[in-house]
């Protein structure tokens, strides 16, 4: 509870891009993220320049580096998958290890291609996290909904956002109540073994689920009650401002420039 | 029972909820906590299980101190029911969630069904065990929540708005399950009806403080102050 969400610095107004559309901030963090999946291993001016570029839109942001980065180290367990290119790229053998009788070999193109991977995954969690931190949540649906992804798939997401607090908020309260009763008595060992413990949880989690089941029946009762047919409603998003437009050329020149240096 | 010294806490956010509570509640006696909304009655009453953590001052049940290294032993002493009984109750079944206390705090599977019996006797929802919990009134989920903490035998009890959103005769079987159980209680609500029926005793919440403590009979004669507290 804490701990401070990125979503919500997005309704924070500090944020210098969030004054830009969100359709804007999203199609360029995608194209950002493409444009890296698109750099050859090794283009390390290219991926140099794309952290330099990152991180001055993120300052620009008022974000925070160092919670970017602080948050990004999820990535990192995902990352590590990259490892095994180390073994598995051609090249010049630089080590050797074995592990159950089974030689493997380090080669010069597989460490190179491993540290690609695991820049390339960093920087493109960080450019999520500073979209994620300067976009309000119904601009990004406002974004993919322009972007062509289904109207149906574009309001499952919203309510899964909307509701996902509520239901985040259920959980706790189904925590604080069993904590509540988890009590111990003068020479009797409390909270009897790992397996019951877990038992209770996975019932937990079960009555969860039932709720939320239920909540949906409820709310969906609500939508027909106000005329929902099946077919979601969506208004037509504004224009884009002449702000927005330098952004978008200003953002897609810099992707188009990262692999021209990265190919030349 | 109870003793309060000086309680204060702060929200995150900073916004002071409780700004330093005196108060003390003897063994046996059966105390209604009166306030409008947002004047500090929950957060209070999750205080005193160590749910919620104080800024500053004490609070000892039964003689022990509530703190961190007490919490287990505190939440045997204080059966605390949410005012929601859809927060309190998290298993599939009655009798699952009125044994999960009772099997925690490390009693045998017989004695733990034992303690379920008799609390779901006390507060007459025998025969109810197998039953989903999401599939009964909201009446008959609020008395199974009180049984969830009464199978724990605490000598404490408080309860969150017991009588909200019940229909007039489930408030009132409620009013006579109260009036019956003999555990010390701090009940947090803004029933006066249930008030002048079972509790004795009332205290005041007003912007975190106390505001005041006495004879129910004596507070409930004053229109002027009840109106001054916001209570009616």
């Amino acid at each position: 509870m804490a701990d401070e969400s990125l979503a919500d610095r997005a309704l924070a107004p500090a944020s210098g891009i969030a004054v830009y559309d969100g359709r804007v901030t999203t199609w360029l963090a995608l194209g950002y993220i493409f444009t890296l999946a698109w750099l050859p291993a090794g283009a390390w001016d290219a991926l140099i320049m794309a952290a330099l570029i990152l991180w001055f839109v993120i300052g620009c942001g008022r974000i925070g580096l160092r919670l970017i980065w602080r948050r990004s180290l999820v990535a990192w367990p995902f990352a590590l998958a990259a490892l095994t290119l180390a073994i598995a790229r051609p090249g010049e053998p630089i080590a050797q290890f074995t592990i159950g009788g089974q030689a493997f070999t380090v080669t010069d193109a597989g460490i190179v291609a491993t540290a690609t991977v695991m820049i390339k995954s960093w920087l493109s969690v960080q450019a999520v996290m500073a979209l994620i931190a300067t976009t309000h949540f119904s601009e990004l649906l406002t974004a993919l909904a322009a972007l062509r992804l289904p109207p149906l798939l574009v309001m499952i997401l919203g309510m899964a956002y909307r509701y996902l607090f509520i239901l985040q908020d259920e959980a706790l309260r189904m925590l604080r109540a069993r904590d509540s009763r988890s009590a111990a008595l003068p020479n009797r060992r409390a909270g009897r073994n790992l397996r019951w413990r877990a038992t209770i949880t996975g019932r937990m989690v079960g009555t969860l689920f039932v709720r939320a089941y239920e909540r949906s029946e409820r709310i969906y009762a609500a939508m027909l009650a106000r005329g929902y047919d099946g077919q979601p409603l969506t208004t037509p998003p504004p224009s884009l401002r002449r702000i927005d437009y330098v952004l978008l050329i200003g953002g897609s020149a810099a992707c188009i420039g990262l692999i021209i240096v990265a190919y030349t | 029972m109870l003793t309060i010294t000086n309680l204060t806490y702060r929200y995150p956010d900073g916004t002071p909820a409780l700004r330093g509570i005196d108060l003390a509640i003897a063994a046996g006696e059966k105390v209604a906590l009166l306030g409008v909304n947002g004047a500090g009655k929950s957060t209070l009453l999750l205080h005193l299980n160590g749910t919620l953590r104080p800024a500053s001052g004490a609070i000892v049940v039964d003689g022990l101190p509530v703190t961190p290294q007490n919490l287990r032993q505190i939440r045997a002493r204080v059966g605390l029911v949410f005012q929601d009984p859809d927060d309190q109750l998290f298993s599939p079944t009655v009798f699952d969630d009125v044994a999960f206390g009772p099997l925690y705090m490390g009693l045998a599977p017989a004695e733990a069904a034992q303690r379920v019996q008799q609390a779901l006797q006390a507060v007459g929802m025998m025969g109810y065990e197998r039953r989903a919990p999401h599939r009964l009134s909201l009446g008959q989920r609020k008395r199974v929540a009180l049984a969830t903490v009464l199978a724990m035998q605490p000598s404490l009890l408080a309860l969150d708005e017991p009588s909200a959103g019940l229909d007039p005769r489930a408030r009132r079987a409620l009013s006579e399950l109260l009036r019956a159980l003999p555990q010390t209680m701090l009940v947090s609500t803004h029933d006066l009806a249930l008030v002048a029926d079972v509790f004795p005793r009332a205290i005041v919440l007003a912007e975190g403080r106390v505001v005041a403590d006495e004879a129910t009979a004596s507070l409930l004669a004053h229109h002027s102050r009840l109106l001054q507290y916001g209570l009616i």
